[in-house]
């Protein structure tokens, strides 16, 4: 029998596990309802309402996604640790990095389906953002009487339309999974050298935070002009070369803004959330593998 | 060699350091143990006293400080030395929202049982366990027993050759243990070996060919079972017919055969052979 049959069976557990979890659930369905609330903000012009709506949307389901991911992923190794699970898993023929990968590809399942479903809520909230404001300038259209009032309603309806169903959202959503799932990585590098699920969630959240700040530290330890001491340079480079730049992932601004991303920053930025992703991972099985149980 | 013994141990030292220099627990030190094919192991000891860390050991989920761990002639850590041992951890705890049949099924996939024969085998194990009322029910709402039964049964799945049980009976009633106890001997007589660690000492002078006694992590005793409780020269005679009026001339007669009458007494029923009687009497004997 293959490995990946392995993996797939410990994965299936823990996403099955993942969904009956309580407090999960409840930082899904907190995020689910604060998105719906998003077109209660109705005071700016349609042009201002939809990137509200998109930079709102965005912004919830990138923290409620790493949240649910620091969450589930810290408690992953202490919950089989305590059940015992653990050790009746590994004592069959299950290698220590088939076990993690599987307890990793479930918990990305759920954090997938979690996304999913934000991202279904934030398109309704647009949508019927959308649906209103156009019935709003099809009533303008109807009353119109000269030509040029015509053309401006028409014109209104498409600018609309186009403001909503603007498809490089779809980019924001693929950039923000990806942050989430490597967010999760380093969650798991983390919880196999951590005693305590309390460490793995303060350190991965200091990662996080570190990694946002990545790009200003790796621009003052490049930069001979910047009056920094050799101890922070050191430091700087310590942080510059450990940890990823999460910023590479921030594009919701740029996005929900209009400004032009291409496709091949895009592909990069998926290239460079899979070469960290390999690495974290690689990391996360080592040092399991030398962990005592 | 590996036919002859699936678990070898030679000189194995397994050693805890504290955290901040302040030394370390010596869990086991200095052990040689080897395991037959075919025959009921038995490792005793008190608690604390390292037994646990063996099974680690054996299992592969720690290494040893020094020393050789060999399972089937291979390091433990290598998943294909695994593939012919069974192993049920004390106080078994599975996923609780999977079913009796599902956790075998999960098991079953992890150690390679073909899809095909699964069906079959989760079958097999829920008659051999007993457990027909518990198969489709969460393992949320099965008792300590029934936690017990299906730990056995995931243990089995695929058939091994080698089972590692650790304390199997603790917590279960007279009729689990009962059930288990016939269950290891079945085992046995289907060539299978087993281990059985374990401080229900009763238990396991009921089913263990050999023994090896661990304290503060040093194996103080070892050795076939007969051998350490035969007590020398003596042997009982079990009569029927007795008259107690008669004991001089019973006790002339051994004389004259150049033996010793000891003592006399009436053999008893355990507690345990009526309990288990009345219960299968009364027809409810699983949970």
């Amino acid at each position: 029998m293959n490995p990946l049959a392995r993996i797939a069976a410990i994965a299936r557990n823990t996403l099955l596990e993942a969904l009956r979890q309580r407090v999960l659930n409840v930082i899904l369905v907190f995020g689910l309802v604060v998105l719906a609330g998003a077109n209660l903000f109705s005071e700016f012009s349609f042009d201002d309402q939809f990137k509200f709506i998109k930079d709102y949307c965005l912004g919830v389901m990138s923290l409620i996604g790493v949240i649910m991911a620091i969450v589930a992923v810290a408690q992953l190794l202490p919950a089989e640790m305590e059940a015992r699970t653990i050790f009746t898993i590994l004592s069959k023929p299950v290698r220590r990095w088939e076990f993690l990968m599987g307890k990793y590809l479930g918990v990305v399942a759920m954090l997938l389906l979690t996304l999913l479903l934000m991202t279904a809520v934030s398109a309704a909230v647009l949508f019927a953002q959308e649906h209103s404001l156009v019935s709003d300038a099809r009533e303008g259209l109807a009353r119109a009487r000269d030509p040029q009032a015509i053309e401006a309603a028409k014109a209104s309806i498409a600018k609309i339309a186009a403001a909503a169903r603007d498809p490089w959202l779809l980019a924001a959503v693929v950039l923000v999974s990806l942050k989430v799932l490597l967010v999760a990585a380093i969650a798991l590098a983390i919880s196999t050298i951590a005693t305590s699920m309390m460490f793995t969630v303060v350190v991965t959240s200091l990662i996080y935070i570190a990694g946002h700040l990545e790009s200003t530290a790796r621009a003052v330890w490049l930069d001979p002009a910047q009056p920094a001491g050799p101890a922070a340079k050191v430091f700087l480079a310590i942080v510059s070369i450990l940890i990823p730049d999460l910023g590479v992932f921030n594009l919701i601004d740029e996005i929900v803004l209009g400004n032009t991303v291409t496709i091949v920053y895009l592909l990069k930025a998926m290239a460079y959330a899979g070469g960290c992703l390999t690495v974290v991972l690689l990391v996360a099985c080592a040092l399991f593998e030398s962990r005592e149980l | 060699m590996s036919d002859t013994h699936p678990i070898r141990l030679r000189g194995v030292a397994k050693h805890f350091p504290l955290h901040w220099r302040r030394g370390r627990v010596i869990a086991v030190e200095n052990l040689d143990l080897e395991i037959r094919r075919g025959e009921v192991f038995g490792l005793l000891g008190p608690n604390g006293s390292g037994k646990s860390t063996t099974l680690k050991m054996i299992l592969g989920l720690t290494p040893p400080t020094r020393g050789e761990v060999e399972l089937f002639g291979e390091p433990p850590a290598r998943p294909d030395s695994r593939r012919r041992l069974g192993f049920l951890p004390e106080s078994p705890y599975f996923y609780r929202f999977l079913s009796g049949a599902e956790t075998l099924r999960f098991f079953g996939r992890l150690c390679g049982v073909p899809n095909r024969r699964l069906d079959e085998r989760i079958d097999e194990l829920i008659a051999l366990v007993g457990l027909a009322h518990g198969r489709d029910r969460p393992l949320a709402t099965y008792s300590k027993g029934m936690l017990q039964r299906i730990g056995l049964a995931q243990a089995l799945v695929h058939d091994p050759e080698l089972v590692l049980l650790d304390e199997p009976t603790a917590g279960v009633d007279p009729m689990g243990s009962r059930d288990i106890k016939d269950l290891i001997l079945r085992l046995k007589a289907a060539g299978k070996t087993v281990v059985l660690s374990s401080h229900l000492l009763e238990q396991v002078e009921e089913v263990c060919d050999r023994v090896a006694i661990l304290h503060l992590g040093r194996k103080i005793v070892e050795g076939p079972l007969d051998s350490l409780l035969s007590s020398g020269d003596r042997a009982t005679l079990e009569v029927s017919g007795y008259d107690a009026a008669r004991t001089d001339a019973i006790r002339a007669a051994l004389a004259s055969a150049g033996a010793q009458l000891v003592a006399v007494g009436r053999p008893r029923l355990t507690l345990e052979e009526i309990f288990v009687r009345e219960v299968r009497r009364a027809g409810g004997d699983k949970g």
